[in-house]
């Protein structure tokens, strides 16, 4: 059972990571810094957990050597004063994937006053998959900074739109928010060129997050998935929705434009939101399978809801490849 | 084709708005369609996935919906028009020919005791006549009042019933007679008379009968005669069989001494029924905004009336006068009838004289010669309602006789081939001429010519009958007809007339076609009249003698002064009666009109006869045009007098009329024997209705409220 103060502090930073309190914030700055701080409350695990520093050899000591690593157990067997050396992890290159594509300026959440952001919400006057994505990237990318890995973003429409090359620095986090509070939505959704793109610029074996709406071809996604296996780098895969886009609850009968292609449609949207949901259900599940059939790991978030189990799944799937690297 | 249905529609326009109900759902159907505000989407990949895969199936369910929809308000229109199914139409046709002869007369607008008209009662007759018809049978109508014009189409019995619901009984006199023989003439011209049927329906009142023209009418072997009738039933109906006036022309300007007749308008009542006593009725006489109110009183079994009403003078007659019975009897046509009257300032006189010429005559003051004798007669005092222009025959021209509305002629002799034509052109636009032998001739050879001149035969004997003794006047044997210029003094006439004596007159020859007026003693014709209404329009008076002391001293008698007003006033009165006709009759509107016209309704006049190219259909005050569109006069236009006798007419008398080969027909056999055919279809209509409304709730929930489009 929890106590009150940890369900008070879940409260605190639930309230921190919900849509509707960072949709107030109109600086995207503010709104990642907003994130950080539902991060520190202390819902999630702690962003030093996985920071363990790991044994590797005993060498003789030498004058200079912080006697703070003094094996005290080998000296009183062998009188010999020996260092126990550790190694630091490798550090960890996370590289952030967001769709800037159109099909991303989609959003239904309305503000409750005058607030700004990405270029998504300033467009359409409402939290939109976009902000939700960013908002989430910069989150990550500051727990990803927290644990000294190198954090990259990579910004992906018909293609590579920006790229900010994976950095550990003080500065990184604050460029990376700038990168991604700037970036314009707009094109279509290309995987398959924009990934290769991607993957060109990357040598190391790396995390990927990538932040879609995947609304694509299943068989086409399966291809750029393993893409990333075949280069032997790890892949967790966020896809934001709308809630409308999951609940299809519209009742009048009216007319869909398409963001991407502009094609229209005219329908009731009585008379298929069964069909609607199922096909949504479908999706997720063939996207879910393709990415576990490549050991790959998926969550499916709902624009309304708040950042943090993103968050949470991100830092486990951390730990689980760092386990996994060692182990191999 | 209609003909064909197997059933009949009570009230057909509740169908055609069910069939226009049609559009409602079709019209939402439209609205839901028009072009809404894009929503702009992005998880299109499902919504097109999902949208393929139920296309189809949506669309026949939008389908059947709209269908259902679309149903509804027809089933609904149709029950209200209460269909009735029409058994014998699914049987197959007999071959019938049905000839309906519906008599439409004015007299078929009388009002039985239970508030139906007779004309109602001949056309449910003919309905249901006609409703006993199979698929193949023919049915044609011939109405009485235009027997001529059979209903167009009307061999289609679904036509010819629908026809029938939209006529209604004409204000002209039935032409029974007529349509008969329209009928026989049809069936003998047809292949196979013998398998027809002739239903005459009338209610066969007096008005619309009459037994003694004989209708002549053998109809070919094996036709099947019947009619209805006589309707027993005596309805109370009051009418006004007669609006006239005195005189056909009103001098406005009439002083105070001048004689009252020609400002009294008299006016005949009739009525019918059980001719009550004590019944009270008021008469109103309109003129404009006057109203005259009298209240008329009947005694027991008396069945006419007339009442004499004097016009004030400051009243315009110009626009008719309408006298109007307020009577709640069976017919109301009859209780009004119009007076068109022709009003003037005075009687502009023309009078063709030479006086002076014959020195003999001139030198006695006690004979100053006939034309001044007729000055003297109608201008006695200095307020005469005479204006007379003296002119030697030699001289005068076309234009003098503008306005003018009698001429003198008392130098016939005098009178050339043109005068003569010009005279003549005054006879044709309705004026009168009287002529006097010239008193000085002692040979008449004149009299052929200006005979002929005028266009008449009459002709005279060269020589003056010299009567020795003198001669009185007298009355023709005949009595004084109606219509004859000394009517209104026919009173005092045979004392007027036996102090006057003729010693010399004229013999006249062919005067058949003339009436005559007075004669002398031995009955030989004094003075005679004639043309009127026959070769013109105007009127000729012809005087056996002149009004001079050689030959009779007339102008010495009392008889002079009112003889010669009466001759002017009557005999222009009988000229001018252009102004009045009847209903259902082709009217002499007179030359110089073009056409007349009445409550939007106008009928051209034939140049060459001066009467209507149709006949009048309504009563009223029609308006009178010339060829430059000005209104000229007015015409009124009333029912025929007796045309609206509304008491029935004898059983045997009517039989006997029609033939042994007319069967009555029973009053009610064909209604009773229609309905039986004739179940209704509403229930099952209704029935219909409601499973489809069910059926609309129950889809309408399952599938949806619109229909969409497609993808693109």
């Amino acid at each position: 059972m929890k106590n009150p103060a940890q369900s008070s502090g879940i409260q605190k930073a639930e309230s921190y990571l919900a849509p509707e309190t960072l949709l107030q914030l109109s600086s995207f700055e503010l709104r990642a810094k907003m994130i950080v701080e539902g991060i520190r409350s202390g819902l999630h695990a702690s962003p030093h957990q996985g920071m363990s520093v790991e044994f590797n050899q005993h060498r003789t000591y030498t004058p200079g050597d912080d006697l703070r690593h003094l094996d005290w157990k080998v000296y009183g067997r062998s009188d010999r004063l020996t260092v126990k050396q550790y190694e630091q992890e490798t550090t960890l290159d996370v590289l952030l994937l967001v769709d800037c594509s159109a099909s991303m300026k989609f959003g239904t959440l309305e503000p409750k006053s005058g607030w700004g952001g990405t270029d998504g919400s300033r467009s359409s006057s409402r939290w939109t998959k976009f902000d939700h994505a960013t908002a989430t990237a910069a989150a990550l990318a500051w727990m990803a900074l927290q644990n000294t890995d190198r954090v990259g973003v990579h910004l992906f429409a018909e293609g590579l739109q920006h790229s900010l090359n994976q950095r550990s620095t003080e500065q990184q986090w604050r460029q990376v928010v700038s990168l991604l509070s700037r970036q314009a939505i707009e094109g279509g959704t290309d995987f398959n060129t924009s990934i290769d793109q991607i993957l060109s610029l990357v040598s190391n074996r790396s995390l990927f997050i990538i932040l879609s709406d995947f609304l694509e071809n299943p068989g086409v996604l399966r291809s750029v998935f393993a893409k990333f296996l075949h280069k032997r780098h790890d892949l967790l895969c966020i896809q934001v929705l709308d809630n409308e886009e999951i609940e299809f609850n519209n009742q009048d009968p009216t007319s869909f434009l398409d963001l991407e292609s502009e094609t229209e449609i005219k329908l009731d949207p009585t008379l298929i939101r069964d069909s609607y949901r199922e096909s949504l259900r479908n999706h997720e599940a063939e996207l879910r399978r393709g990415l576990v059939d490549h050991g790959f790991d998926f969550i499916q978030m709902n624009s309304h809801d708040p950042v943090g189990p993103a968050l949470a799944r991100s830092a486990s799937r951390r730990r689980e490849w760092l386990k996994n690297r060692h182990a191999g | 084709m209609p003909g064909d249905l197997a059933f009949i529609l009570i009230s057909p326009w509740m169908a055609v708005a069910g069939a226009v109900g049609v559009s409602i759902p079709l019209l939402i159907h439209l609205l839901f369609r028009r072009r809404r505000k894009p929503v702009k989407w992005a998880a299109m990949l499902f919504l097109e996935e999902a949208w393929s895969s139920r296309r189809k199936r949506i669309r026949l369910e939008q389908m059947i919906l709209l269908f259902i929809r679309c149903a509804i308000p027809v089933l609904l229109g149709l029950a209200l028009a209460q269909p009735v199914l029409d058994g014998s139409r699914l049987l197959p046709g007999s071959g019938r020919s049905i000839h309906l002869i519906i008599d439409d007369g004015v007299v078929s607008n009388t009002t039985n005791s239970s508030g139906q008209r007779d004309f109602d009662i001949h056309i449910e007759r003919a309905t249901s006549i006609l409703e006993s018809l199979k698929p193949g049978d023919r049915a044609v109508v011939t109405l009485t009042t235009d027997p001529k014009s059979t209903q167009a189409g009307a061999t289609d019995v679904g036509t010819t019933m629908n026809w029938l619901k939209t006529i209604s009984p004409s204000e002209q006199p039935s032409r029974i007679p007529d349509a008969l023989m329209k009928v026989r003439d049809e069936l003998v011209e047809s292949e196979s008379p013998g398998s027809s049927e002739v239903y005459l329906l009338s209610s066969f009142r007096e008005g619309g009968f009459d037994p003694d023209i004989d209708h002549e009418t053998e109809f070919p072997e094996g036709v099947s005669l019947s009619y209805s009738g006589p309707f027993e039933e005596h309805t109370e109906n009051t009418r006004i069989n007669r609006l006239e006036p005195l005189r056909n022309i009103r001098i406005e300007r009439s002083s105070a001494n001048d004689p009252s007749i020609d400002r009294t308008i008299m006016i005949e009542l009739e009525r019918d029924g059980n001719m009550l006593p004590g019944t009270s009725m008021r008469l109103n006489t309109i003129i404009g905004s006057w109203n005259d109110s009298r209240t008329i009183t009947w005694e027991k079994g008396e069945s006419t009336k007339t009442v004499g009403m004097e016009l004030p003078n400051e009243v315009d007659v110009s626009n008719g006068i309408k006298a109007h019975v307020e009577s709640d009897d069976s017919m109301s046509i009859d209780d009004s009838r119009y007076l068109a009257l022709e009003s003037s300032e005075a009687i502009h006189v023309l009078l063709l004289d030479r006086p002076g010429e014959d020195n003999r005559v001139f030198e006695s003051r006690s004979n100053p010669g006939a034309g001044r004798w007729i000055q003297y007669a109608l201008q006695p005092g200095s307020k005469s309602t005479y204006r007379i222009l003296e002119m030697d025959p030699s001289v005068f021209q076309m234009v003098d006789l503008h306005d003018v509305d009698v001429v003198i002629l008392t130098r016939p002799d005098l009178v050339d081939r043109t005068s003569g034509s010009w005279i003549r052109t005054h006879l044709d636009s309705g004026g009168l001429v009287l002529v006097t032998p010239p008193e000085s001739l002692s040979t008449h050879e004149w009299v052929a010519s200006t005979s002929s001149q005028l266009g008449l035969s009459w002709n005279a004997s060269m020589e003056p009958r010299i009567h020795d003794p003198s001669t009185s006047l007298a009355m023709p044997t005949d009595p004084v007809n109606t219509g004859s210029p000394l009517e209104l003094i026919s009173a005092e006439l045979p004392a007027l007339l036996e102090t006057t004596q003729v010693h010399q007159s004229l013999e006249m020859k062919n005067i058949e076609s003339a009436n005559v007026l007075l004669t002398l003693e031995d009955g030989s014709p004094a003075i005679i009249s004639g043309g009127s209404r026959g070769v013109f329009p105007g009127n000729v008076i012809f005087m056996t003698f002149p009004p001079s002391m050689n030959w009779t001293d007339m102008p010495t008698r009392p008889l002079m002064v009112p003889l010669f007003h009466e001759l002017i006033r009557g005999g222009l009165s009988s000229a001018r009666k252009s102004s009045s006709g009847f209903v259902g009759e082709f009217v002499d509107a007179g030359h110089g009109v073009v056409s007349i016209s009445n409550d939007g309704v106008r009928i051209p006049i034939i140049e060459e006869t001066g009467t209507t190219s149709t006949s009048i259909p309504n009563r009223g005050l029609w308006t009178m045009f010339d060829n430059r569109g000005a209104a000229v006069g007015q015409l009124a236009l009333n029912t025929r007098p007796g045309s609206t006798d509304t008491t029935p007419g004898d059983p045997e008398t009517v039989s006997n009329w029609l033939g042994g080969e007319w069967t009555r027909l029973e009053s009610d056999s064909t209604r009773t024997a229609s309905h039986g055919n004739h179940p209704s279809l509403v229930f099952p209509l209704l029935l219909i209705l409601a499973i489809l409304v069910i059926l609309e709730t129950v889809m309408g929930r399952m599938f949806t409220r619109s229909i969409h489009s497609g993808v693109g």
